[in-house]
């Protein structure tokens, strides 16, 4: 129910199933380990394992914060979301803000709020990111403990100018604690929500049904066709066993109707790669059968450019 | 009749970091659980805890936030309840200030901790530590009853924990805090 998507992670830190289980105590129930990258990305990106020994009432994610400082930079963002289970951007300045909200394809924008910011947030360039899908991010953790009162400060005022300037949609809360000592429990970080000016109820949901939705349409984003169709079971099980032999039999009578299914396999894969299962029976083809293969391999060569 | 309204925050205080829990006579390690909730010294007393808000307070929100407690001197923070036992207690403030209470436990993050001889609070290291409130009552009654059946389902909690051995304590780990904070209609609604 209740969700923290940030919390830095390596996997060789000794503090880590402290801090997960200190989670666990106060109620959390999805917690996003994070990994942070500046600058250029390594050739090879792959999650660090999570922890094996966390509390089973936990629900682990991986989580990547790429630091966004040149809008011109290739950053592959394609190639990492399908590593991770959430991309989030990290923008330092107010063009790759721009950016980021209006073209990247991203999970979460989370300005790093701690420190002062050179520019002020426009409701524009942040309703073009939440109508996209993508929520803000506010992290409470550098505030709390140990990064100073210019920290606390500014990240009182950035908060609040960043809820003025959404009017309090879109937002989430979450930690980004590098110590359990500065994690705090949910209804805690509802009531700081609160004095920084979102309402009682949008508090809540910045750390229960917003998070969700974040984590919702990133699975969504990573698994189905364009977030749109998403197979949820293709049946793929019930075919070896019952009508098995018939089809064996019978693959004359069914003939007819492949062109049929080939012409919309572009919409549906699933059904098409199970249809072809029971085709590779080993019987001798006939000649017919042959020229129909190959007309259908040459249709599916040329789908396949089409897209 | 004119009523001066208040509110009653249930607090209790854990020990997230490991460095700081008590040292067990035996080798078996720790029950996270156990080693969350785990005892607060003698050294904070009622007085020195309300003096701390207080001073949270005054840091947080300056002259403002301590005249919205009702003024330095009559100082609207009551300690009505604390057991270092159970690291838990029972704050009273005006219902105006509510918030700035609570946000002040929030930003706090040490207990003190007195070094080896000495005696009175304040002057030892702090022991990090965070505040949780667990309730938000219009009543005192209501904070009570909330305090004890917490404290009972802990106890439940440890024992299958210890009876399922280390690991399997941890599978009910998220249930206990799920349950809603803020629910002041109804406690208004009974005693009101």
């Amino acid at each position: 129910m209740f969700y923290d998507l940030n919390v830095p992670y390596s996997p060789d830190d000794p503090e880590v199933p402290h801090t997960l289980n200190f989670l666990a105590e106060l109620g959390y129930t999805t917690v996003a380990l994070s990994q942070t990258i500046n600058g250029k990305l390594p050739p090879t990106l792959a999650a660090p394992p999570l922890p094996t020994n966390a509390p089973k009432s936990l629900q682990l994610l991986t989580r990547l914060n790429l630091t966004l400082a040149d809008p011109a930079q290739n950053q592959r963002l394609a190639a990492l979301s399908q590593a991770y289970d959430l991309v989030a951007l990290r923008p330092t300045n107010e063009k790759s803000l721009l950016n980021a909200c209006t073209n990247l394809e991203c999970d979460v924008i989370s300005v790093d709020l701690s420190v002062r910011l050179p520019y002020h947030f426009k409701f524009k360039m942040l309703s073009a990111a939440i109508s996209r899908g993508i929520r803000i991010e506010i992290c409470y953790g550098p505030g709390i403990t140990g990064s100073g009162l210019d920290a606390r400060r500014n990240l009182i005022g950035n908060a609040t100018s960043l809820i003025r300037a959404t009017r309090g949609r879109g937002i989430i809360v979450s930690s980004e604690a590098r110590r359990a000592l500065s994690l705090r429990a949910p209804w805690d970080v509802i009531n700081l929500a609160c004095v920084w000016g979102l309402s009682q109820e949008r508090g809540k949901e910045a750390v229960c049904e917003e998070s969700r939705k974040v984590t919702a349409l990133a699975k969504l984003r990573r698994t189905s066709w364009r977030g749109i169709v998403d197979i949820v079971h293709g049946g793929e099980k019930a075919k070896p066993e019952g009508p098995a032999p018939k089809q064996k039999v019978a693959p004359k009578t069914k003939e007819p109707a492949q062109p049929e299914t080939g012409a919309d396999n572009l919409k549906r894969k699933a059904s098409v790669s199970s249809e072809l299962v029971p085709e590779d029976a080993d019987k001798p083809l006939s000649k017919r059968e042959i020229k129909r293969r190959a007309k259908k391999a040459r249709f599916d060569a040329k789908g396949e450019n089409a897209t | 009749m004119v009523r001066l309204k208040n509110r009653y925050l249930l607090v209790d205080i854990l020990y997230p970091d490991p460095k700081t829990w008590p040292t067990t006579p035996t080798t078996k390690p720790h029950n996270p659980q156990l080693a969350i909730h785990s005892p607060t010294s003698d050294a904070l007393t009622q007085g020195f805890l309300a003096k701390m808000i207080r001073d949270s307070v005054a840091e947080l929100y300056g002259d403002y936030g301590i005249g919205k407690l009702g003024g330095a001197t009559a100082g609207g923070i009551t300690i009505k309840y604390l057991s270092p036992a159970t690291s838990t207690a029972i704050v009273r403030c005006p219902r105006a200030a509510f918030r700035l209470v609570w946000s002040a436990l929030t930003y706090m993050s040490g207990v003190p901790e007195p070094a080896s001889g000495q005696k009175r609070a304040g002057t030892g290291r702090e022991r990090g530590c965070v505040f949780r409130v667990l309730r938000v009552s219009g009543t005192m009654r209501k904070a009570e009853e909330e305090a004890i059946r917490r404290a009972r389902r802990e106890i439940v909690r440890v024992k299958d924990a210890e009876e399922k051995g280390v690991l399997g304590g941890l599978v009910g780990g998220g249930s206990s805090v799920v349950d809603c904070v803020m629910d002041e209609s109804e406690d208004e609604g009974i005693d009101g």
